[in-house]
C-alpha cells in the first residue's frame, strides 16, 4: 500500500517537473513547476517532516510561483516561443548533456553519503534522539544556537535584497529628486 | 456496535483500523454535509441581510420567507447549459473551478469543531455504543477521538499553506478566459491575496507565540476559562488585522476588486456559467466559514463558551446524559454561533462599505496593516519572552496577557492617532502652499 503511495507520488512529481519543460506555453509550465513542489511538499510528508512540507507549501507554491505566475500574466507570453532561435540538433545535444548531467549527479550522491552533505539533517536526528521534542522545536533550537551565524546572514541577505528593491523602484521627477507618493493626494 | 466492526476489520485488518476509517468517514461525512447544507441559507440570509440594510424586502418567494431560494438558485445553475466561450485555453479553463474548490474545501479538514473526547468521558461513551474496550478506551487500542477531520501538529501552518494556494483557481480563470476583464481580475486577485497573507501570517504567529505551539487543540486548550482568557484579550490588534485580512483572502467586499462588477463586469468568473460558475460560488462562501472557524478558533476559544459550566458537577449528576451533551454542545451551538456572527460581520461590511481602489487597498497592506503587525508581533514576543524568564513553567501568565493586550491597544491607537494629526497637518499645509503659488503665479487666469 505505501509502496504503491511512494511510486505514485514519486512519477507524478517527475511528470509534473517533465512538464515544466515540455510545455511551450509559459502559464502551463509555471502551473507544472506549482505542482511539482505540491509534490514535493507531498514527499516531505511522506517523511514525516510536516513543519517543511508546509513551510515549502506556503514558501515556494504559495508566494514564489505566484508572483512568477503574475509576472508572467502581465507580460502576456500568450504566444508559443518561436523555435526559429533553436540551434540544429539542439533536442539531441541537450537529451545527451541532461543524461551526463544525471549520471554525474548520481555518482556524486553515491561518492559522498548524503548523511555528510546535510549536516542539518544529522543534527536533527541526533537532537531527536535526546529529547522527545516536537519538530518545530528541535528546527527552532538548532536555527538559534547551532546555525545562528547564516541564519542571521540570510536575513541581512534578505534585508539588502528589500531595500535594493525599493531603491530601483524609487521614482524620480526631473530634478533627480524622490517624488514621495502622499496617501493625503488621495481623492483630492 | 461492536460485531459491526468486528465484521469490517476483517476487510481492513484489524477492528481498531475499521473504527477509525468508519470515525473519518462519519467526520467528514457530517461536517462536510453540514457546511454544504448551510451554504444556500447562508446565501439566503445574506441576501435577507442585504435588503433589510437597503429597505427593500428582498427574496419572499421561494419557501417561508424565502428561504428555499437558494437551493432553487442551485438547481438553476445545475440545469444552465455549459458555455464555453471561443479562444479559452481549454486545459486551464476547465482546471479553474477545481483549483478554488478543493483548497476551500481541504481547509474545512483541519478545522476543530469539538473537543477531544479521551479518558473517562471515551469509557462511558464506548460503552454507551457497545464497543470492546481493549478497542476504544483510555487504556484500549484507540485512547483519543477528536471532533475534527484531522488533527495535525502544524494545523495552523496547513491552513495557511492551503489558502496561500487557493490563490492560483482565481487567478488561472481570469487568464484562461481571453477576456481582457477577467485578466485584470486575476492580476488583481494574485497582488491583493499575496499582499494580505503576509498580515494574515502576522497576525497568527502572536497567537501561536502565546500558545507555543501551531496545533490547533493546543490554541485552543490555552483560552480554557471564560471569555476573559481568550486570545482576543491578548491580541485585540492581531484579531482586528486577522478579520481585514481575512475580508480580503477571500475576496469579499470592501476588498473584491477580483470581481468588481461595476467596472470588470464579474471579474475573473466573467466567463464561467451553470455549475463551473456555481463551484466559484460555493468555494467562496465555503472559504468564508473555513476563515470564520479560524479566527474562533484562534481568537475567540473556539468551542469554548464565553462562561464556563461546571461540567465536572452535572457530568457527577447526569452521567452519560451530561457528557453527551457536553461534546454535542461545542460543535452544534458554541461554534456555529461564532462562526454566524462573522459571517454576519462579512455580509453587513458588504451592505455598509463602498469598494477601495486598487492602491488604496495596497496603501493599505502594505503601509498600515504590516508596520502594525509587526510591532503587534515585537510586543507580543517581548511580553512572552519577559513571562518565560520569569516563571519558567513553559504558560503565558493571564496576567501577561492582558498587559500585551493593553501595550498593543494602546500603541495601535496611538499610531492611529499620529497618522490623524500628521494627515490633517499636511492637509493644511498643502492648502497654504496652493495659496502662495496661487498668488505668486503671474499667469492671470490662476491669479485671480
Amino acid at each position: 500500500m505505501f509502496l504503491l503511495i511512494y511510486s505514485t507520488l514519486f512519477a507524478l512529481t517527475v511528470v509534473f517537473a517533465l512538464g515544466v519543460l515540455v510545455f511551450r506555453n509559459t502559464v502551463k509550465s509555471a502551473i507544472s513547476l506549482v505542482f511539482t513542489m505540491l509534490c514535493i511538499a507531498a514527499n516531505y510528508l511522506l517523511m514525516r517532516q510536516e513543519f517543511v512540507a508546509f513551510i515549502q507549501v506556503i514558501v515556494y507554491a504559495g508566494a514564489i510561483m505566484v508572483v512568477f505566475l503574475f509576472v508572467i500574466m502581465l507580460l502576456n507570453l500568450r504566444e508559443p516561443e518561436s523555435p526559429a532561435w533553436y540551434l540544429r540538433g539542439m533536442r539531441y545535444w541537450g537529451g545527451a548533456l541532461a543524461f551526463l548531467f544525471f549520471f554525474v549527479l548520481a555518482w556524486g550522491i553515491q561518492v559522498f553519503s548524503v548523511a555528510d552533505l546535510t549536516p542539518g539533517a544529522a543534527a536533527l536526528e541526533e537532537l531527536r534522539r535526546e529529547s522527545g521534542q516536537a519538530e518545530v522545536t528541535q528546527l527552532a533550537t538548532l536555527m538559534v544556537t547551532r546555525y545562528i551565524v547564516p541564519f542571521l546572514l540570510t536575513s541581512v541577505l534578505l534585508l539588502v535584497a528589500v531595500i535594493g528593491a525599493i531603491v530601483m523602484a524609487r521614482r524620480k521627477d526631473e530634478d533627480g529628486r524622490d517624488i514621495t507618493f502622499d496617501e493625503d493626494e488621495e481623492g483630492a | 456496535m461492536q460485531p459491526l466492526f468486528d465484521f469490517l476489520g476483517q476487510f481492513t485488518g484489524g477492528a481498531g483500523n475499521a473504527f477509525v476509517i468508519t470515525a473519518a468517514i462519519l467526520k467528514i461525512a457530517l461536517f462536510l454535509g453540514g457546511v454544504l447544507t448551510a451554504v444556500p441559507f447562508i446565501i439566503v440570509f445574506e441576501r435577507k441581510i442585504l435588503s433589510w440594510i437597503q429597505d427593500r424586502p428582498g427574496p419572499n418567494r421561494v419557501g417561508p420567507f424565502g428561504l428555499l431560494q437558494g437551493f432553487m438558485d442551485g438547481l438553476k445553475l445545475f440545469l444552465k447549459e455549459e458555455i464555453m466561450p471561443k479562444g479559452v485555453d481549454k486545459t486551464l479553463f476547465l482546471l479553474a473551478p477545481t483549483l478554488v474548490v478543493i483548497p476551500a474545501f481541504l481547509a474545512l479538514c483541519i478545522v476543530p469543531f469539538g473537543p477531544i473526547i479521551q479518558g473517562e468521558h471515551l469509557d462511558a461513551l464506548g460503552s454507551f455504543l457497545g464497543l470492546d474496550p481493549a478497542m476504544v478506551g483510555s487504556g484500549g487500542e484507540i485512547s483519543q477521538v477528536a471532533l475534527a477531520v484531522t488533527n495535525p501538529n502544524i494545523g495552523i501552518l496547513y491552513l495557511l499553506a492551503i489558502t496561500s494556494v487557493g490563490v492560483y483557481g482565481i487567478t488561472l480563470a481570469g487568464w484562461s478566459s481571453n477576456n481582457k476583464w477577467s485578466l485584470l481580475g486575476g492580476i488583481r486577485a494574485s497582488a491583493q491575496m499575496i499582499s494580505y497573507e503576509i498580515t494574515l501570517s502576522l497576525a497568527v504567529i502572536g497567537v501561536v507565540l502565546l500558545a507555543g505551539s501551531l496545533n490547533l487543540y493546543d490554541i485552543i486548550e490555552g483560552q480554557r476559562g471564560g471569555f476573559w482568557h481568550w486570545n482576543v484579550v491578548a491580541q485585540p490588534v492581531a484579531i482586528l488585522l486577522f478579520i481585514v485580512a481575512m475580508f480580503a483572502e477571500t475576496n469579499r467586499l470592501p476588498f473584491d476588486l477580483a470581481e468588481a462588477e461595476s467596472e470588470l463586469t464579474g471579474g475573473f468568473h466573467t466567463e464561467y456559467s451553470s455549475m463551473r460558475f456555481a463551484l466559484f460560488f460555493m468555494s467562496e462562501y465555503v472559504s468564508m466559514i473555513v476563515i470564520s472557524a479560524a479566527c474562533a478558533t484562534l481568537f475567540l476559544g473556539g468551542f469554548f463558551g464565553p462562561i464556563p459550566l461546571p461540567w465536572e458537577t452535572l457530568m457527577e449528576q447526569f452521567g452519560l446524559v451530561a457528557i453527551l451533551a457536553f461534546y454535542i454542545v461545542g460543535p452544534l451551538v458554541i461554534l456555529p454561533a461564532k462562526v454566524s456572527f462573522f459571517l454576519f460581520l462579512f455580509i453587513f461590511a458588504r451592505g455598509a462599505l463602498p469598494r477601495l481602489r486598487y492602491d488604496q487597498l495596497m496603501t493599505l497592506g502594505w503601509k498600515y496593516m504590516l508596520p502594525i503587525g509587526i510591532i503587534n508581533l515585537v510586543v507580543t514576543a517581548c511580553g512572552v519572552a519577559i513571562d518565560m524568564a520569569i516563571t519558567r513553567d513553559g504558560e503565558v501568565a493571564w496576567v501577561t496577557k492582558v498587559s500585551i493586550g493593553a501595550v498593543t491597544l494602546v500603541l495601535f491607537l496611538g499610531w492611529e492617532l499620529l497618522i490623524f494629526s500628521r494627515r490633517r497637518r499636511s492637509q493644511l499645509s498643502r492648502e497654504y502652499r496652493n495659496l502662495y503659488r496661487k498668488e505668486s503665479s503671474s499667469d492671470p487666469a490662476l491669479a485671480s
